[in-house]
């Protein structure tokens, strides 16, 4: 049985290899179909199904916030932490953490790090091992020890992978800390596709300033991550944990807060990108389905043309499951090595996920592998290609009319041109579906240039992020330090001007907030009144190109020491004080605050958002030394004025952190993340379906000409000239191409309204995208059927008569 | 050794049928050599696929050597096929893809001889009809007439008991023809029951009978 196996193997290579050009056309539409959606479900993989890695049983995770008015979600602060800790019973445990940068002491000066402060349970909640050491214990978070835990790439990029790492100490913040354990080489975190360096103790925070912020409940800013206990589903840990907080909350006096437990996969990364994966994974299905019905299609086309040969087989013997069984190993052949260039494609695109994901200030780790599951994906989809697509062709083939078959009496095959030309027309409407889908992405992502942001010039705007507290420097000092650079920064020639923000729109980072309180306003039950600011140094609405609507903007006489005041945007105005705001005043903890300036409206978070009220207070009577210098410039390309800056903050202090540096354009990448992976993933894989239906258009008529040779040859004999018989072929390709794309518009359309929430500013049946849709099929079927439609041209009646 | 009762073959067209065979009732005992002529259209080559058990569309009864073929589902057809039926074609139809000596070694595949079986059949057939020097060969790297002597060779490779041959020299010149049917000859003399269908009336002579078709229907 093996042996006869193995010859059937043999036997099909061989044969394969005297059609070369229709074996690379299968396994390059095996290869492409299979290798598009293996590798897009190895990023699903790493960003949505198994989305913490080194984690256990990250299927039980959870994350946990605090509940606000509205249902907005806002984070955990220390004393809700312990409490809920202790009294919730849907939860096995519950950790926090606070992704925050650092300021690592190395030997040429600091380098930014990003870390976690963790409350003590953190690794045991986790459930990560550790490659040497040890977690924390509950006495470390209890008196905020200045201990840490490393990453196993922070081991070896900054220890060298010394294995004598722990007790060693790096400083932090100016601080000293000492490494208790190495975690295990994959986890990176509790972030979806982020690694950090190092993991300290919450109270930890203490030291480097504001303790407070461990005693007031308004200071939320641990964001939970907990174990649901065994039996206990999310909705109802949520319901138990939610109970619990409002309870603690209405103790404490805080009115309307309670606590929100939500599955990994329904927050940040995976919760973002997870729909645009899925219309990826629906779009490479349907590349994959291409795919197939081109693979069909060619070994049908093959089937059909070696029914002699399957007839003189029967003839002399052979079973229909011996043939069937020849047949399939040829599949196997075409999909093994399919299946081998599948896997080269993943090997080689599965780096492309980070490539496509705009530049943030956040470490990126993307945990993409091709391992078991992955390769138990690619087996699954390429074993059930062959079965079904070798199968079928293999099982018509099998039961041919013998007797006409090896009298050479077999007229066209009209059942199988049928089912060929029906395939194609499949192929051209589910590639008429990807082009649309990407289309519309490419659409979105053009509307979204065009809305008006709030400010202008975003390629002219430099940005660079510090925080002087990295560099030990309180906020007093941080502001003196600002100043200075300020100056220095508005000397450098091509500069317009400057300023410093602790906010910088459409990013990754977000924005800070605080609850207001306005004279005489009544807040409606349950209104929100946590507004979002921006502490701002004077020169900030110029830099940013931002409109006054009246009054002025802050300056430099805003200082500490004279009335505190603010600029509104034009939605604050309205809100709160009918447009009338110029003048008045309001509280937002401390002393009141006067507003001096309305603005326009800025997108603050994302382009489709509803305008937002939103507030600018002054640096220098608000300071704050974690904030982005903003450069505006007089070329187009700000990314010159980079080194010249970098000298200048130099002359300042040699310490001063020199982070995330940016253009405003690069900055705003970020809220078309969604378009912009869309676009240009959606464009590749439409351009390989496109191309997939053309080769299918190809082959069809290729085919349809092979088996006309003799009609063409009788017409030709009656007087058909070259054009009547190059229309005759183009024109049977643009007909089927015709239904396919009617087909395509329909399925296109549904595509549309699905993919909608994810398209920006443009109608699921866009004209434009059709339109051009259309235009690009009608190329490709002439394109596609122009060498068959030569080679009908060129029939030589007497040899084709002959021939028959 | 082969007995036919009332055979019959027809299909539809349009609202009517087309007859390609009618009432057709022959015995042909073991050993005979018999030729079957007609003009074209005539059903030879329907009735040689019947023989055959390559067709399965036709309604009457067809005993095989005691097998009642007509009361047999496709797998016992294919079964006796093998156990007892060569084939020889006019288009010679070796497969192209093989070497002579595979495709001699391809039906005893079918029928699961060992491999040492088969190589030694092989081998043994090569000598028997000269060929062994040709054994490395594809089919277009052979003329006509060595195409058809491997196409009996492999008709013979199973050692069946009937041999059925459609216009077996159809496709080949004189010389060459006589060559083949002084093979058919001899594997008559060696037992095998051969039925052959022909336009030649030389072809024919070689033969022990003549059954006559035309229009479907049994003539002499």
């Amino acid at each position: 049985m093996l042996g006869s196996w193995a010859t059937d193997l043999r036997h099909a290579v061989r044969n394969l290899g005297r059609s070369p050009g229709l074996a690379l056309v299968i396994v390059l539409s095996v290869g492409l179909g299979i290798g598009a959606n293996t590798l897009v479900f190895t990023w699903m993989d790493a960003l949505v199904l198994r989305p913490l890695p080194g984690v256990p049983d990250a299927d039980r995770l959870v994350r946990v916030n605090t509940r606000g008015t509205g249902g907005v979600v806002w984070s955990i602060s220390w004393p809700a932490y312990r409490d809920w800790r202790t009294e919730n019973t849907g939860l096995d445990e519950l950790a926090v953490y606070d992704a925050t940068q650092f300021g690592l002491r190395t030997g040429t000066g600091i380098e930014r790090v990003w870390g976690n402060y963790v409350s003590g349970n953190f690794f045991d909640v986790l459930r990560v091992s550790m490659r040497m050491g040890r977690g924390f214990h509950q006495d470390e978070e209890d008196h905020g020890a200045p201990v840490a835990v490393i990453s196993h790439a922070f081991w070896q990029r900054h220890f060298h992978a010394d294995p004598a790492v722990l007790g060693q100490h790096v400083e932090l913040n100016g601080i000293d800390v000492s490494v208790i354990g190495v975690a295990a080489p994959r986890f990176g975190g509790p972030e979806v596709g982020l690694g950090f360096d190092l993991y300290v103790p919450a109270t930890l925070r203490a030291r480097f300033g504001n303790p407070a912020i461990f005693e007031r409940r308004g200071s939320q800013w641990l964001s939970g991550i907990a174990r649901l206990t065994p039996g206990v589903t999310t909705e109802q840990a949520n319901a138990n944990l939610d109970a619990v907080a409002r309870r603690i909350a209405e103790a404490n006096g805080r009115v309307d807060e309670g606590a929100m437990v939500r599955s990994l996969d329904a927050v940040g990364a995976a919760a973002t990108l997870k729909p645009v994966f899925l219309a990826l994974f629906g779009v490479t299905a349907l590349v994959l389905l291409i795919a197939c019905a081109n693979v069909a299609n060619l070994l049908l086309a093959r089937a059909s043309s070696r029914q002699r040969e399957i007839g003189i087989r029967l003839a002399i013997g052979a079973g229909r499951g011996r043939i069937i069984r020849q047949l399939l190993a040829e599949s196997t052949v075409l999909a093994v090595v399919g299946g081998g260039v599948a896997l080269l494609l993943v090997a080689w695109g599965r780096d492309l996920l980070a490539a496509l994901i705009p530049a943030g200030p956040f470490p990126l780790n993307l945990d993409v592998r091709v391992d078991g599951p992955i390769l138990a994906f690619a087996s699954v989809v390429t074993g059930a290609t062959i079965l079904l697509f070798g199968l079928v062709p293999a099982l018509r083939a099998s039961r041919p009319d013998l007797v006409p078959v090896l009298k050479d009496e077999m007229g066209g095959p009209l059942g199988r041109s049928r089912l060929r030309n029906a395939m194609v027309i499949g192929q051209v409407a589910l590639a008429s579906v990807t082009l649309v889908a990407a289309g519309l992405f490419l659409r979105g992502l053009s509307r979204a240039s065009e809305v008006n942001l709030g400010f202008t010039d975003p390629d002219r705007v430099l940005l660079v992020s510090t925080d002087l507290s990295l560099a030990g420097m309180n906020d007093s000092m941080a502001l003196i330090t600002m100043t200075q650079a300020l100056e220095r920064v508005r000397q450098v020639p091509g500069v317009v001007s400057a300023a410093w923000s602790t906010f910088t729109p459409l990013g990754f980072g977000g924005s800070s907030s605080s609850t207001i309180e306005v004279a005489g306003y009544e807040a409606a039950p349950g209104e929100n009144m946590s507004i979002q600011y921006a502490i701002v140094s004077d020169g900030y609405m110029e830099t940013m190109g931002m409109t006054l609507r009246e009054g002025r903007v802050l300056g430099s006489e805003d200082r500490l020491g004279v009335e505190p005041v603010v600029v509104v945007n034009e939605t604050f105005a309205r809100r709160f004080f009918d447009g009338q705001a110029l003048g008045q005043v309001f509280n937002q903890g401390g002393p009141d605050l006067r507003i001096v300036g309305v603005v326009e409206d800025v997108k603050v978070g994302s382009l489709t958002e509803a305008p937002l009220p939103f507030l600018y207070r002054a640096l220098a009577q608000s300071p704050d030394g974690q904030a982005t210098l903003h450069v505006r410039g007089t070329a187009d390309n700000a990314m010159a004025l980079a080194e010249p800056l970098r000298r200048e903050l130099a002359q300042v202090t040699p310490d001063l952190p020199f982070l995330d540096l940016r253009t405003m354009a690069e900055q705003i990448e970020p809220a078309t993340i969604g378009q912009r992976i869309g676009s240009r993933m959606l464009g590749v894989f439409g351009f390989l379906a496109l191309l997939l239906a053309g080769i299918g258009i190809y082959a069809v008529m290729a085919q349809s000409v092979t088996q006309r040779t003799r009609e063409i040859g009788v017409r030709v004999a009656l007087g058909a000239n070259r054009r009547v018989l190059l229309r005759m072929v183009v024109g049977q390709a643009m007909r089927l191409t015709s239904m396919g794309l009617v087909m395509g518009g329909i399925l296109g359309a549904g595509a549309g309204v699905l993919l909608r929430s994810l398209i920006f500013g443009v109608s699921p049946l866009d004209p434009v995208t059709f339109g051009v849709m259309i235009a690009i099929f009608g190329v490709v079927a002439v394109a596609a059927s122009a060498l068959p439609a030569r080679r009908a041209a060129s029939i030589d009646p007497v040899e084709a008569l002959r021939a028959q | 050794m082969i007995r036919l009762i009332n055979i019959e073959k027809s299909y539809p067209t349009g609202p009517s049928r087309t007859w390609v065979l009618r009432q057709v009732s022959i015995e042909i005992a073991a050993g005979e050599f018999v030729t079957i002529m007609g003009p074209s259209g005539a059903g030879k080559s329907t009735l040689l696929g019947i023989l055959g058990m390559l067709d399965a569309e036709w309604s009457g009864e067809y005993h095989l050597d005691d097998h009642p073929v007509h009361a047999m589902k496709q797998r016992q057809r294919a079964e006796l096929n093998k156990a007892m039926i060569g084939f020889v074609f006019q288009q010679y139809h070796l497969l192209d893809s093989l070497t002579v000596y595979e495709n001699l070694e391809t039906p005893l595949s079918y029928r699961n001889y060992s491999r040492a079986e088969r190589q030694s059949r092989v081998a043994d057939v090569l000598d028997r009809f000269r060929i062994v020097g040709k054994k490395d060969l594809f089919p277009s790297q052979l003329s006509g007439g060595q195409q058809q002597l491997v196409g009996v060779a492999r008709a013979v490779m199973a050692e069946p008991k009937i041999i059925l041959a459609d216009e077996p020299t159809g496709n080949l010149h004189s010389t060459q023809a006589r060559e083949i049917m002084e093979l058919f000859r001899e594997l008559n003399q060696g037992g095998t029951t051969i039925v052959q269908v022909t336009h030649s009336e030389e072809n024919a002579r070689y033969g022990t009978r003549v059954i006559q078709l035309k229009d479907g229907w049994v003539v002499a």
